[in-house]
């Protein structure tokens, strides 16, 4: 495993040098008995059709993603204070923190969003949204989203803070040049910061069955990802502006419809403050530096290192701004970490489903001299006792 | 215009007998609502509980209300009334009937910790309501169920804040909601 690292490390330090990155830092209750059955769907969706899409988007620009996923046990407040506080960024980063879970507010709090009550029991341990929006936007990145997806409603015992105390698609997903250039847009196009919670002063969220895809999750990560897609499918010139506006009034709408299912009003509330800004162009200046294993902050588990380092390499030999001889080259030396009859199962944009099966080597091949993919997300990754890798399960994303 | 016209009817019937029952009360000193099934109903024409629940609740003879201060790892009593007095009861009866409350199953993203809960009985019959006015939701805990209710008016707000008005969080709420 060590080994694998390694030289994964040393691959992406010299391939990676020059590149932006976009940080995502998510957090989702998914064991909470109350809603962590919807947080899973939530979470699933999050991922497969906004995260890994923009990722797509961005990596045509030179920007690799950095996944910093929590969920389940580690849904916790010191692990947000960690990530947060020593969350490093360079100039043109962009960074995304996204809160799925509980929260509430105290009477005494002084602004407008809530505190961020995580997998724990502790009112000491809550996190405001505002501490981490501030703390995120010291770091000075190009554009930096704080978004928390919680009740704000007035809740008991809880103190005020101001810092803290402590619908299923077969088959791969295919976008268009427009998608990917509204994506580009909103994503490169601006400058600032931006926060949001999902319900104003004293109301709850709300998490119901969505018949649209068929399960229950909370309605306003769906209204986002639903107006997110319909946005950069539709609109040439995108604002957030316009696209934080349009979810404000669906979750409105949709919360106002269900009054008769014992659900109340729920109007979500930000602050935008950017300016537009010009799409920096994809300039890659790879300079032979001596390899230097990277601080790994995502010690949550190994295979989600493994599984974002692979990613990472994908994005390169994907990526036809490089050169065939470097892609080939980098290929290669992948190549030399496979087991011999290692496979690739290829999972459907939406679902778990495996929707194809290939050699691994022959898939590297394809992936390498083809034109065809905007992004390659690695989901698992096995590894034999040669700490060889005997399988992976991917999701492509594709050009129309 | 004829929806406007319709309403206004409603909404007067509904003072007629709202104010019937409060001079009945008055008169009374107290009453029973179970003698009066037919006007029980027609108030409670904006509210979910059931018909078996409701009778639990207006038959009760006897109404324990106590106060908490929940946190998230605690819920602590810091103040009771064991037996509430005629009076009380029956504001506390008719505030129920008249609270707009819709039954829900859909998943609320904040802690349920009750303000308030409400022990209605009379013999072996029983049941509990648990209150959190911060969500705006009530349980009713029966002996072999638990049903979840949003409460859409103050109605309940304002007479737990007559019934406890030494509390500093309920008022805070109320002031909120207006």
């Amino acid at each position: 495993m060590k080994k694998i690292l390694f030289l994964l490390a040393i691959s992406l330090y010299s391939l990676f040098a020059n590149c932006n990155t976009i940080h995502w830092i998510t957090f989702t209750d998914t064991t909470d008995p109350k809603v962590g059955e919807m947080d899973k769907v939530a979470q699933k969706y999050l991922y497969s059709k906004w995260i890994d899409k923009v990722n797509a988007a961005l990596a045509e620009k030179c920007y690799k993603s950095k996944i910093y996923k929590f969920d389940g046990e580690d849904t916790k407040p010191e692990q947000c204070k960690e990530i947060i506080t020593n969350l490093k960024c360079e100039k043109e980063d962009i960074v995304v923190f996204y809160y799925i879970g509980h929260g509430g507010r105290s009477i005494a709090d002084n602004v407008k969003y809530p505190q961020l009550i995580f997998a724990q029991n502790y009112e000491e341990m809550c996190i405001p949204l505002m501490w981490v929006a501030n703390e995120l936007q010291k770091k000075n990145a190009r554009l930096t989203l704080t978004i928390a997806m919680c009740c704000n409603s007035f809740t008991q015992g809880l103190s005020p803070k101001n810092g803290i105390s402590f619908g299923v698609e077969k088959g791969s997903a295919e976008f268009s040049k427009n998608e990917i250039n509204a994506i580009q847009k909103l994503f490169l196009g601006y400058r600032g910061d931006i926060t949001m919670s999902s319900s104003s002063i004293g109301q709850p969220s709300w998490g119901y069955y969505i018949p649209q895809i068929n399960a229950s999750m909370d309605i306003f990560t769906y209204m986002l990802i639903k107006n997110f897609t319909e946005y950069t499918n539709d609109s040439l010139d995108p604002s957030w502006h316009i696209l934080l506006s349009r979810i404000k009034s669906d979750v409105s709408n949709s919360t106002n419809q269900q009054r008769a299912n014992g659900i109340t009003m729920q109007t979500p509330q930000y602050d935008i403050i950017v300016q537009k800004t010009e799409i920096l162009g994809c300039e890659q200046k790879r300079i032979p530096t001596p390899p230097v294993v990277e601080d790994d902050i995502i010690e949550v588990n190994k295979n989600g290192y493994v599984n974002q380092k692979m990613t990472e390499i994908f994005d390169y030999i994907i990526n036809t701004n490089n050169s065939l001889e470097d892609r080939i080259e980098k290929s290669e030396k992948l190549k030399t970490i496979f087991a011999k009859n290692a496979v690739v199962r290829i999972l459907g944009a939406d679902t778990d489903i495996v929707v194809n099966k290939q050699n691994l080597s022959d898939y590297l091949d394809i992936a390498t001299g083809s034109k065809k993919y905007y992004k390659i997300v690695i989901h698992s990754v096995s590894i034999d006792e040669n700490k060889k890798i005997t399988e992976i399960k991917v999701k492509e994303y594709l050009k129309k | 215009m004829k929806h406007f016209f319709i309403q206004m009817v409603c909404i007067i019937i509904m003072l007629i007998i709202t104010s019937t029952l409060f001079s009945c009360n008055a008169k009374r000193n107290g009453f029973s609502f179970a003698n009066d099934s037919i006007i029980t109903k027609e108030i409670s024409a904006n509210n979910d509980i059931s018909d078996s629940i409701l009778n639990i609740m207006m038959n009760a003879n006897r109404v324990q209300a106590n106060l908490y201060v929940s946190s998230m790892d605690t819920i602590r009593e810091i103040a009771s009334k064991n037996n509430l007095n005629r009076e009380d009861m029956g504001a506390l009866k008719l505030s129920l009937l008249l609270s707009e409350i819709h039954e829900t199953d859909a998943i609320v993203y904040g802690r349920f910790l009750p303000k308030v809960s409400f022990l209605f009985s009379k013999g072996k019959e029983a049941c509990i309501i648990e209150v959190d006015f911060g969500l705006n939701q009530l349980k009713v805990i029966l002996i072999n169920s638990k049903l979840t209710f949003t409460i859409y008016n103050d109605i309940l707000l304002k007479e737990t804040v007559l019934l406890f008005p030494n509390d500093d969080f309920l008022p805070f709420l109320l002031k909120q909601q207006k």
